[in-house]
């Protein structure tokens, strides 16, 4: 056996008695530790994780990736082909975790030759924290602005909101609830107003109706839809059509019966406490601090093809009433106030001004990866270098 | 000099044949009646390419061009004139059919030849899907989407070009057309071939089929085409591409419709004595001549008119028509100056029908196509030095007028590229040092081994020029398309093996590597007959910066575990053979170059799908977005994490450790094209149809390869069990996961 494999055991087996140790390797000692780190249930994890990401993949060429995200890299279990369960990859990532803290915490000996290791799950450890910080705190949105328009707030790709706002001066004041607040038989305080709503029917993907189902009851709606029908979700969560049936109770009113349907353009007005509100149910509005004026979009294409060689954003960005002239262009995003602004996606046609759509991030952890894969590579430079070189020597010398 | 006189008497010209376009206009329509006897077969087909023509239009820009790539053909855009010829291709030529004239120009009355040589054409730039290139690279890349092949029988890619270039009479006995589905053929009703390749001739009766099923197929989605819809669209695409490529010198080549029968109208327009067709710009050279005549005509009527002059003015009307008639080649050879370019938004390169087209050009243009005219003539008569005398100066003319362009470009490396075909060339080598591995391990010969060890490295040296070559013409990193991976994954993982044979020198290495050169070179040869291997990039890879950082590692990553898994193949192999004192220090040595080279895998596809990431963010704000090709090579990190851990903690021996590296292979194989086959995501390019089977069949057998060498070392083929000592720890081979 090579000399590598006996780290685990020196550390566990070599040591006569407990006197004179440190507390660390104490600690190693404990069983509670060695059952923790039992090589077994890394492989195992790490065996798991193969299997999810590669059954996870295929799944998404037929199902969509929201549908194989939420299925495979959440928390539950998935049952592979049908009947083989498996725990899903967040789960495993943080028994990965664990084992990786207490290992580094106890277990990895403190020797010269074995630094490299020690910089190499360092940085996985930033890479898992920053992974963290991401899913539980990053926002992904979208800008389109056609050109000519600017733009005051990003919106979400598929989230919804229930929405009420009025409009003061240049500015409308938003109260909305998230979809995730509109449970069934839920009642929410629409406290500007002093309102309630109770939630009767939350669809996430549903089909609208202009008829009305025999004896249903009559709902007050912007464009006439009398009836929701509830649908699967699509593949692309973006394609789905969300639908709301709430009562709106109001002092001193008698309740109303809304519906209202995700891909409506109109709103529905309300008088509410002696003041015009607009209603709607839509993708979710993030406010920006500062506003995006699109001058012009262009597209570039390799000459005599339509291949596109670049896509070209100019804009205006407005805060604090200065501007400046902004470029964001493929694979060069615009950073500004915490937001990135990616060119992301475009609208030409005759007859029609150019939109340009982007993606737009606020995420803390943005850095992590950076940091932490510059951590591995050292790391794993260092390491295979100090395997490398000996060996060299020793070849070089026979 | 005729040619002199001619920029100056052009426009008049023109103008008088302009002027007789109203007495024109009624005898068009009569010509077209007369010349579309037919069933509804020729209207049909016209009328597919006059409506993918507006559909041309609509789209903006002068779009003549291409298909954009070979996976989804563009519906013709030429007018290929079945009806109202001006071109008096109105009989039947002989490749033609009952009630439906030729598309190809019937033979003349002088029969045409050829010149052998076609060399100077080689570097003549062509614009060609968005990227300025010499001819030879255009024919080559031609006769490879028409036939999957780069040469027709005897006759090279430009000998082919030329011909159909110059004398398209003769072009539709070439048999140059594959049809790889033998359902096509069938539902084509063309009596299918023994090596799939057919005429142009044999083809053309099947047109209206093949219009009919391409219109089909071209309303199906993409990802809903199956084989034979696809089958349809890449066949019909080539023959449309075919006609408008015979069109090109339409122009210069003699037609019926130009017969002169009077000795006086020759006398009298200064034309060649010996003939009676003439060209189009045969007739152009003459148009001072032919103005001054119809001046002489003025208004005198009909019966007042010399039967010379009655020629002269049926021959301007002939001209006239075909100023009118747009034609579109993808030949697109013309430099348009830099500045006209700007203004009008046109691509910067222009082919001879569309100039011909405006009559404004004719001038502009007459020092070219004079040229070509004189080139295409010389041609046609088999007059070596007129041919070569009158490309050399087109490419005079040319170079003036484009120099700027010109400059960005390396024609005679590319060229030469074309010619050398280094990969070709390397793989030839790698295939000798193979056998010559082989040989070495039957007769362990030393020379052998010397001898397979310099041709190896020879076959490198060609291969790493191919690789440079190809940086230097497309200014890019190595690594652009799936294309480019193979030679590039082979160089890398050649040169890793040639690193262990040069500590190790048993010829492990060597025979590792040239197994990978031989296998990785076949796949990049056959990944070449899809298209053009040197295309422009789409907007996102458009960055050399990180194509040559997250792109080079990955395939880096790549090329090491492959190379951990021809070791491991080498392991496996060795262990089940029995024999040799020395065999369990060999066993070692090779484990330990399994270890190390997939300790290098595990870096690089680490450092490789990392810098993906970051690309990823810089480009669409997320790091990771669980697209299948980044999970591909997350599997491939995870697996070489599985391996090292593995052995370090003694799960696995010697024989798991190369059983594992040659899974590894299969991951790497999967996680390099396997992902494109699901046809979802950001890396879906490149899908190849038949890859799927050829893959499947690879990894299939790999496993079967497996679990015949486990059972093998179970059940101790090789002689003494490969690995005696019953240490602590799980069961050697159990935890390979295979």
């Amino acid at each position: 056996m090579s000399e590598a494999t006996s780290s685990y055991k020196t550390a566990t087996s070599d040591a006569p008695t407990s006197r004179g140790l440190s507390w660390r390797q104490k600690a190693a000692r404990s069983p509670i530790t060695k059952a923790i780190l039992h090589p077994a249930i890394t492989l195992l994890c790490l065996l798991i994780l193969f299997a999810l990401i590669f059954f996870g993949t295929l799944y998404q060429a037929d199902h969509g990736l929201f549908e194989a995200q939420k299925k495979f890299f959440g928390y539950g279990v998935v049952l592979i082909g049908g009947f083989f369960p498996l725990p899903a990859a967040s789960l495993v990532i943080w028994v990965l975790s664990v084992q990786l803290a207490v290992m580094m915490a106890f277990h990895l000996p403190w020797k010269l030759n074995r630094i490299g290791l020690w910089i190499v799950h360092a940085g996985i450890m930033a890479l898992l924290v920053g992974g963290f910080i991401t899913q539980v705190m990053a926002v992904e949105s979208q800008l389109t602005l056609a050109e000519g328009e600017t733009g005051h707030f990003t919106t979400a790709y598929h989230e919804h909101e229930l929405a009420f706002w009025e409009t003061r001066g240049d500015t409308n004041m938003v109260f909305a609830f998230d979809e995730s607040m509109l449970k069934p038989d839920r009642e929410l305080d629409v406290t500007p107003y002093h309102a309630r709503i109770k939630v009767h029917a939350y669809y996430v993907n549903s089909d609208a109706f202009t008829t009305r189902a025999t004896n249903g009851p009559k709902y007050i709606n912007p464009s006439g839809i009398g009836m929701l029908e509830q649908r699967k979700p699509e593949k692309e969560v973006t394609q789905n059509a969300p639908g709301l049936i709430f009562t709106l109770i109001e002092n001193g009113k008698p309740d109303k019966e809304i519906l209202l349907y995700g891909q409506e353009l109109q709103t529905l007005n309300l008088t509410m406490d002696g003041k015009k509100v607009s209603v709607q149910l839509r993708l979710k509005h993030y406010p920006l601090d500062f506003s995006l004026h699109l001058t012009d979009f262009v597209k570039n294409v390799h000459p005599g093809t339509d291949i596109p060689s670049s896509f070209e954003s100019y804009a205006e960005l407005g805060e604090g009433g200065s501007t400046r002239p902004v470029k964001v262009w493929m694979n060069n995003p615009l950073r500004h106030a915490g937001y990135t602004f990616f060119q992301a996606s475009y609208a030409q046609a005759q007859g029609m001004v150019e939109k340009s759509t982007f993606a737009v991030v606020t995420n803390p952890g943005r850095v992590m990866p950076y940091v932490s894969s510059l951590i591995v590579f050292g790391g794993l430079l260092l390491h295979f270098l100090i395997k490398l070189v000996p060996f060299i020597r020793r070849e070089s010398a026979k | 000099m005729k040619t002199s006189s001619l920029s100056a008497a052009t426009a008049a010209v023109l103008i008088t044949l302009s002027a007789l376009s109203s007495f024109v206009a009624g005898t068009a329509a009569a010509q077209e009646k007369s010349a579309n006897p037919g069933p509804d077969m020729g209207r049909k087909f016209d009328s597919l390419f006059e409506s993918s023509q507006n559909g041309g239009a609509a789209a903006g820009a002068a779009q003549a061009g291409a298909p954009m790539d070979g996976s989804e053909p563009a519906l013709p855009d030429g007018h290929p004139d079945v009806s109202g010829d001006p071109h008096g291709n109105a009989g039947m030529g002989p490749h033609g059919r009952a009630g439906m004239p030729s598309l190809l120009p019937e033979v003349g009355a002088t029969p045409a030849s050829s010149v052998a040589k076609v060399g100077a054409l080689e570097a003549v730039p062509v614009l060609h899907e968005g990227r300025l290139k010499p001819m030879i690279t255009y024919a080559r890349h031609m006769l490879l989407q028409f036939s999957g092949r780069t040469s027709y029988e005897k006759l090279s890619a430009m000998q082919v070009m030329a011909r159909i270039l110059f004398t398209p009479e003769l072009s539709g006995d070439l048999r140059i057309f594959l049809i790889n589905n033998p359902e096509v053929a069938e539902a084509l009703g063309v009596a299918p071939e023994k090596h799939r390749r057919y005429t142009f001739s044999q083809l053309e009766k099947a047109l209206p089929k093949l219009q009919e099923l391409a219109e089909k197929a071209n309303a199906t989605a993409d990802e809903k085409r199956d084989l034979v819809q696809k089958e349809v669209l890449r066949v019909f695409a080539n023959l449309v591409e075919f006609v408008n490529l015979t069109r090109t010198f339409s122009y210069a080549l003699p037609n019926p419709i130009y017969t002169v029968k009077l000795a006086d109208t020759r006398t009298q327009l200064e034309l060649k004595a010996d003939v009676t067709q003439y060209s189009f710009w045969d007739l152009m050279t003459s148009a001072q001549a032919i103005a001054k005549i119809l001046e002489g005509i003025g208004n005198r009527g009909e019966a007042d008119r010399t039967p010379m002059e009655r020629e002269i003015i049926s021959l301007s009307q002939a001209m006239y028509l075909n100023s009118q008639s747009l034609h579109q080649s993808p030949f697109r050879i013309f430099p348009i100056p830099p500045a006209t370019a700007a203004a009008t938004g046109q691509p910067g390169w222009i082919s001879p029908p569309e100039v011909v087209a405006v009559p404004e050009q004719l001038q502009a243009y007459h020092k070219e196509l004079s040229a070509w005219g004189s080139a295409a003539a010389a041609y046609r008569s088999g007059d070596q030095a007129g041919f070569d005398t009158n490309v050399n100066a087109y490419l005079a003319t040319m170079e003036n007028r484009a120099y700027e362009q010109l400059s960005e470009t390396h024609f005679p490396l590319e060229v030469l590229y074309q010619k050398g075909e280094p990969y070709f060339w390397a793989l030839v080598l790698y295939w000798f040092a193979l056998l010559g591995c082989f040989a070495f391990f039957l007769t362990r010969k030393r020379w052998l081994y010397s001898a397979s060890l310099w041709v190896f490295l020879a076959g490198y040296g060609i291969h790493i020029v191919g690789i440079v070559s190809r940086i230097l013409i497309m200014k890019r990193p190595p690594v652009t398309s799936l294309y480019e991976t193979f030679p590039f994954v082979a160089a890398v993982s050649i040169l890793a093996a040639l690193f262990i044979e040069r500590f190790n020198r048993k010829a492990i290495g060597l025979l590792s590597a040239s197994m990978l050169g031989v296998i990785l070179l076949s796949i990049a040869n056959r990944y070449a007959a899809e298209g053009d291997t040197m295309k422009m990039l789409v907007a996102v890879l458009n960055s050399n910066f990180w194509l040559s950082t997250h792109v080079v590692c990955v395939t880096i990553g790549y090329s090491a575990c492959l190379l951990a898994g021809a070791i491991g193949h080498v392991w496996l192999i060795r262990a089940l053979v029995p024999g040799g004192a020395d065999k369990p220090d060999r066993l070692k040595e090779i484990s330990k170059m399994v270890y190390g080279t997939l300790c290098f895998g595990l870096l690089f596809s680490f450092i490789g799908t990392v810098l993906g990431g970051i690309w990823a963010d810089q480009s669409w704000g997320r790091f990771w977005g669980w697209d299948p090709k980044e999970n591909g090579a997350l599997l491939i990190v995870i697996w070489c994490i599985i391996m090292l851990h593995a052995k370090h903690w003694g799960y696995i021996r010697n024989p798991g450790l190369a059983l594992g590296s040659v899974f590894g292979a299969i991951v790497v194989s999967l996680a390099w094209f396997g992902v494109n086959l699901l046809n979802v995501g950001l890396h879906s390019y490149g899908f190849t149809q038949g890859a799927a089977t050829k893959l499947f069949a690879y990894c299939g057998g790999e496993l079967l390869f497996m679990a015949v060498a486990f059972a093998g070392l179970k059940l101790g083929w090789g002689g003494k069990p490969a690995k005696p000592k019953a240490g602590a720890g799980p069961a050697a081979l159990g935890a390979t996961g295979a």
